[in-house]
């Protein structure tokens, strides 16, 4: 340690490479180099693992007391498991850029790369593949544990199930780059989480309560509403595809908004 | 080459960096110097491109940093140790820096080598002490093996063993031609390691000049003239203040004069036909040189008795003594 300092030269290194591609491979080492990852993984499967039977089974129970025998399709009650689970996944885009601010770290990512938005697109290029893997793979546990216990009201119709459990990984993966938006133009970790929460659970929530036509209407518009109707596939108020295109709005805003705090704050 | 031009950072009503101008050269390590919220840090902020100027510029080899393709190949530096995730690994902390400048893997082995933190590489840097964190920066700053570097106070933790370490890595680093830019509180390290001096006050540059100028300029470095006749020193006091001199008599026998030189001096008392026991220039040391230049400028004055001046005071008697 003590002798003199050698600083040797570093291997000519190729230029052209590092950039955008850097950045995100970057990004990939960082995701996966600390423990709150693999918290946030072992939770949200924990949780689904438990809220999706859950739900599966006292659906099944209301059928059978109220004496209805309509068909319960077998990922639906996955899909409701979500509004719950999808904040363990989200945590893990979400910590990606917060933890960056509250442990100073966000100055070394910007010493390495200064251009704000191909950091912001690096860390939400890495979040959103990875978030559609995780949310696919827990859409696929939610349903696979829950429909035996569906009994005689499992509609296990796979021309449904698997349209859902794909359209659920890409919802997580929206919400995942949705809350990298939210985090970096708030950067605290708990104002990103409550301002995600009021939206995703809270706000929802709250209008859900009102009777008014026209909060029903604002409802609909809501990411986490149009995300159900994206997984679940309905047709009303819009098909998939009209979902899908109301939380790309809310992917874009929120993308914008932390891309114009990060071009005018300090670091 | 690092250049300032203008460049201003102004924080509401408060102003930390005020029109700089700066130029500072490869091949020699030149020291930040100035007091505590004087505004080094937010100028190597500016440098490195985390603070926006309000006015003017701060560029790398006459680019803003967000400009470089791969910065880190171009400037690397410890701003600040804490800097990092503590849960990540020293390794890993270093390999995503690596990637996101086209660094090969390789390289994050041997600065690690270089900062002697190889056993302690896979440990998470959370559960570093002050001198690990900081060799682990000062590892960071070398990983692109870059012409420029910056250090913002490298010492601050270390032992004496690992203080010389870094004053032998500054030179070395600028023997090679690189630029050094280095702040720190600490004279007596920077009068070892620097070979120019920077130092601002109040977010002004006060002086940017090599050590030995800056310590020839301080009204303490004066000439000391001693002569056994008591007579002949008030002739030869009242001759040197006709001139403007500063002349400053605590002894019947001695005096010091600051502003004139030995020879000038020792010219005049051979006209006057004055015998001298001594004649010489007593120099200030870099701390007093600068404190002397800081005294007005410092934003948080302890209080007495190590107030400002009375610290210039005890300096002058020091001098004298």
């Amino acid at each position: 340690m003590s002798s003199t300092a050698v600083s040797t030269r570093a291997p000519a290194a190729r230029q052209g490479r590092g950039g955008t591609a850097g950045a995100i491979g970057a990004e990939w080492t960082k995701l996966w180099s600390v423990r709150a990852t693999w918290w946030c993984l072992i939770g949200s499967a924990a949780l689904m693992a438990l809220f999706a039977p859950g739900l599966g089974v006292s659906m099944a129970n209301s059928n059978r007391s109220d004496n209805v025998d309509t068909d319960i399709a077998i990922a639906h009650p996955m899909v409701l498991a979500v509004n719950m689970v999808q904040f363990a996944v989200i945590a893990l885009a979400m910590l990606a850029i917060t933890t960056e601010y509250s442990t100073g770290s966000i100055r070394t990512t910007l010493q390495c790369v200064p251009v704000r938005g191909r950091m912001l697109f690096a860390k939400s290029a890495v979040a959103a593949p990875v978030m559609f893997v995780v949310g696919t793979l827990l859409a696929l546990v939610g349903t696979v544990t829950t429909a035996p216990l569906l009994f005689e009201y499992a509609d296990a119709d796979l021309g449904k199930a698997v349209p859902t459990i794909v359209c659920t990984g890409v919802y997580i993966a929206l919400m995942g780059v949705f809350s990298i938006g939210i985090g970096a133009a708030i950067r605290s970790a708990v104002g990103t989480l409550t301002t995600v929460f009021m939206i995703l659970a809270g706000l929802p929530g709250a209008l859900a309560l009102s009777s008014s036509d026209f909060t029903k209407k604002i409802l609909d518009y809501l990411p986490s509403t149009a995300g159900q109707h994206l997984m679940d596939g309905d047709t009303e108020p819009y098909g998939r595809m009209g979902a899908l295109l109301v939380v790309l709005v809310w992917v874009a805003a929120s993308q914008i908004a932390g891309y114009i705090v990060l071009r005018k704050r300090d670091a | 080459m690092i250049t300032l031009r203008g460049a201003t950072k102004r924080y509401d009503a408060a102003v930390a960096v005020d029109h700089l101008d700066l130029e500072i050269a490869p091949g020699k390590v030149t020291g930040f110097l100035g007091p505590n919220g004087a505004g080094k840090s937010t100028t190597m902020r500016m440098i490195m491109g985390l603070d926006r100027p309000t006015s003017g510029e701060a560029l790398i080899n006459g680019k803003p940093y967000a400009a470089l393709s791969h910065p880190l190949r171009e400037v690397g530096a410890l701003l600040d140790a804490k800097a990092l995730h503590p849960g990540r690994s020293a390794y890993s902390h270093l390999l995503a820096m690596a990637r996101t400048n086209g660094i090969p893997r390789k390289r994050v082995e041997e600065v690690l080598g270089i900062v002697g933190l190889e056993k302690v590489a896979k440990k998470r840097s959370g559960s570093f002490s002050l001198g690990m964190g900081q060799r682990l920066g000062i590892a960071s700053a070398l990983l692109g093996d870059p012409q420029i570097l910056l250090f913002d106070e490298p010492v601050n933790g270390l032992d004496p063993d690992g203080v010389r370490w870094v004053r032998e890595l500054m030179r070395s680093l600028a023997s090679e031609g690189r630029t050094v830019f280095v702040s720190s509180h600490l004279m007596s390290e920077m009068q070892l390691t620097a070979d120019h001096l920077v130092v601002i006050g109040r977010g002004k540059l006060l002086a940017d000049d090599t050590i030995d100028r800056v310590i020839a300029r301080s009204s303490l470095t004066a000439v000391r003239v001693r002569t056994p006749d008591v007579d002949a020193m008030d002739t030869l006091v009242r001759h040197l203040e006709e001139r403007q001199l500063d002349v400053q008599r605590h002894e019947p026998h001695e005096c010091l004069v600051s502003g004139a030189t030995v020879e000038s001096i020792g010219d005049l008392a051979f006209e006057l036909g004055i015998r001298l026991h001594e004649l010489r220039v007593v120099e200030a040391s870099l701390e007093e040189a600068y404190m002397e230049m800081t005294a007005n400028s410092i934003e948080y004055k302890s209080p007495t008795p190590a107030s400002a001046d009375a610290g210039l005071d005890r300096i002058h008697q020091e001098v004298e003594a």
